[in-house]
C-alpha cells in the first residue's frame, strides 16, 4: 500500500502524452517513418475519374494525389489517408471514381497509389495529406505513439483556383507495382464544367 | 513474532494471491495486444529440404481448429513476370519476384484454405502476407484451377491428392538475402522452413 500510495502521490498519472511522432515534408520530399518512406509524388485536379468502364464526376473537384510507399519490416496496409484543409477538417479518400483507399505496402518494394478526395473549393488551399499506419479517429487514438506524415501538398490560392476550374479527366488507379499513368484527358462532357 | 507481523500475517499471506490475481486478471491485454497481433508462436519448423510436421489443436472464438499436415520448401526460383487476367504483368526494376515452391501432405478431409506465405529476409524483413494479395493470387496453399476449356471459368473448389505442391509469388527486393519461407495460417502460429540463401542472392 505504501508503495501504491508512493505512486499515485508522486507520478503525474494525468499527464500521460500520447502524441504522435509527426514527420513533415512537402511534395517530392521522402518523409521517413517507423514503417514506411512515404512520398507524394504528384498532386492534381480532375473533373472526373475513368476507369474501363466507368467515370465519375465529384460533387466539389477531385483532389488526385500520386503516393509512393516503400514499407520497412513487413508488408503492411497504410490505411491513415487523410486529407487535411486548414480549417483542420479532414477528408477520407473517395469510394468513387475508383482510386485507392488504403495503400497496400510491401516491404522494399515501392508501391504506387492514386488517392483522390472529393472536396470543396475551400478544402484545396493550404491542405495537407496527414499519413498514417493506422485510421484517423476523432481523438487520435488510432495514431497514438506511432508515426505520422503531415505533407503540405503545396497549394497556393492561385493554383487552388486554377485547380477548382480544371476541366481534366485522369485514369484512376489502385496500388500498382508501377507508376500511375497521370496523362490528361478532358473530362467526358456529361461530367464537364 | 512482533505485533506487527502478528497482527498483519493473514493479510501477508493475501497479498501475493491479490499480486497474482490483478497480473491475470490484465494479461488478456498482453494477449490481445501482442501476443495474437504478430507472428510470435512458431508451431513447427524444419531445415533445408525438411519436412515440417504440423499436428495442432486449438480454439478460436467461433470453432476448434485441428491442424495436421506436413510441408516442405523445396527452394526458390524467380521469374520475369506475374501472370495476371489482364495479361502478363512486368517484374519492375530492383524487385524480384520469388516463386516459392512448396510441397504438402494431409489428409484429403484437412482443410487447407487460406494459408499466408511469407519469405524472411537475413535481416527479419517479412515480405509477403498481411496485406491483401497485390498480385491477385487467392488460395496459395491449394492447387491453383485450371480454367474450363469451354466456359473461362475457373472453378474454386479443386479436388486434391494426399500430396500436392504449389508455386505461389512473392515480392521482395533484389537486395533482400532470402533465408526462411514462413507458412501460416493465422497470426500468433506460423511454420519456418529454411532455404539455401545461396539461392535467392
Amino acid at each position: 500500500m505504501g508503495v501504491g500510495r508512493l505512486i499515485s502521490d508522486h507520478i503525474p498519472l494525468d499527464h500521460v502524452d500520447a502524441a504522435s511522432f509527426v514527420h513533415r515534408g512537402d511534395v517530392g520530399e521522402r518523409v521517413r517513418l517507423r514503417f514506411a518512406d512515404v512520398t507524394v509524388t504528384d498532386v492534381r485536379a480532375a473533373r472526373a475519374l475513368t476507369t474501363h468502364t466507368t467515370a465519375a464526376a465529384p460533387a466539389g473537384v477531385f483532389l488526385v494525389l500520386a503516393v509512393t510507399a516503400v514499407g520497412r519490416g513487413s508488408d503492411q496496409n497504410y490505411v491513415g489517408l487523410d486529407l487535411v484543409d486548414p480549417a483542420g477538417i479532414h477528408y477520407v479518400p473517395t469510394v468513387r471514381g475508383g482510386c485507392a483507399t488504403a495503400i497496400k505496402g510491401r516491404a522494399g518494394v515501392p508501391s504506387y497509389a492514386l488517392i483522390c478526395y472529393d472536396v470543396p473549393r475551400q478544402a484545396l488551399e493550404g491542405a495537407h495529406l496527414q499519413f498514417s499506419l493506422a485510421p484517423y479517429d476523432n481523438d487520435g487514438a488510432f495514431q497514438r505513439r506511432d508515426d505520422v506524415a503531415d505533407i503540405d501538398l503545396g497549394i497556393h490560392a492561385a493554383e487552388a483556383a486554377r485547380m477548382w476550374r480544371t476541366n481534366d479527366s485522369y485514369k484512376a488507379s489502385m496500388t500498382e507495382l508501377t507508376p500511375p499513368d497521370l496523362t490528361p484527358s478532358p473530362a467526358p462532357k456529361a461530367v464537364s464544367r | 513474532m512482533s505485533g506487527w507481523w502478528r497482527v498483519n500475517r493473514w493479510w501477508l499471506v493475501v497479498l501475493p494471491i491479490a499480486l497474482v490475481a490483478m497480473l491475470a486478471a490484465s494479461s488478456y491485454r498482453l494477449k490481445t495486444m501482442w501476443w495474437d497481433s504478430g507472428y510470435h508462436h512458431e508451431i513447427a519448423s524444419a531445415g533445408v529440404g525438411r519436412w515440417a510436421h504440423v499436428d495442432e489443436s486449438y480454439a478460436t472464438f467461433t470453432q476448434r481448429i485441428h491442424h495436421r499436415y506436413r510441408v516442405r520448401a523445396d527452394g526458390l526460383s524467380t521469374t520475369d513476370s506475374i501472370p495476371q487476367d489482364s495479361g502478363d504483368l512486368p517484374v519492375p526494376a530492383g524487385v524480384t519476384a520469388y516463386l516459392v515452391h512448396l510441397s504438402f501432405e494431409a489428409a484429403t478431409d484437412q482443410d487447407m484454405a487460406y494459408c499466408e506465405v511469407m519469405l524472411v529476409g537475413s535481416d527479419g524483413t517479412v515480405y509477403g502476407g498481411n496485406v491483401d494479395d497485390q498480385i491477385n493470387q487467392s488460395d496459395l496453399c491449394l492447387p491453383v484451377a485450371e480454367p474450363d476449356p469451354e466456359t473461362g471459368i475457373t472453378p474454386t473448389d479443386v479436388p486434391r491428392g494426399r500430396t500436392w505442391t504449389v508455386d505461389p509469388i512473392v515480392l521482395a527486393p533484389s537486395s533482400a538475402r532470402i533465408r526462411a519461407v514462413r507458412v501460416t495460417y493465422g497470426k500468433p502460429r506460423y511454420v519456418t522452413l529454411a532455404v539455401d540463401p545461396a539461392a535467392s542472392s
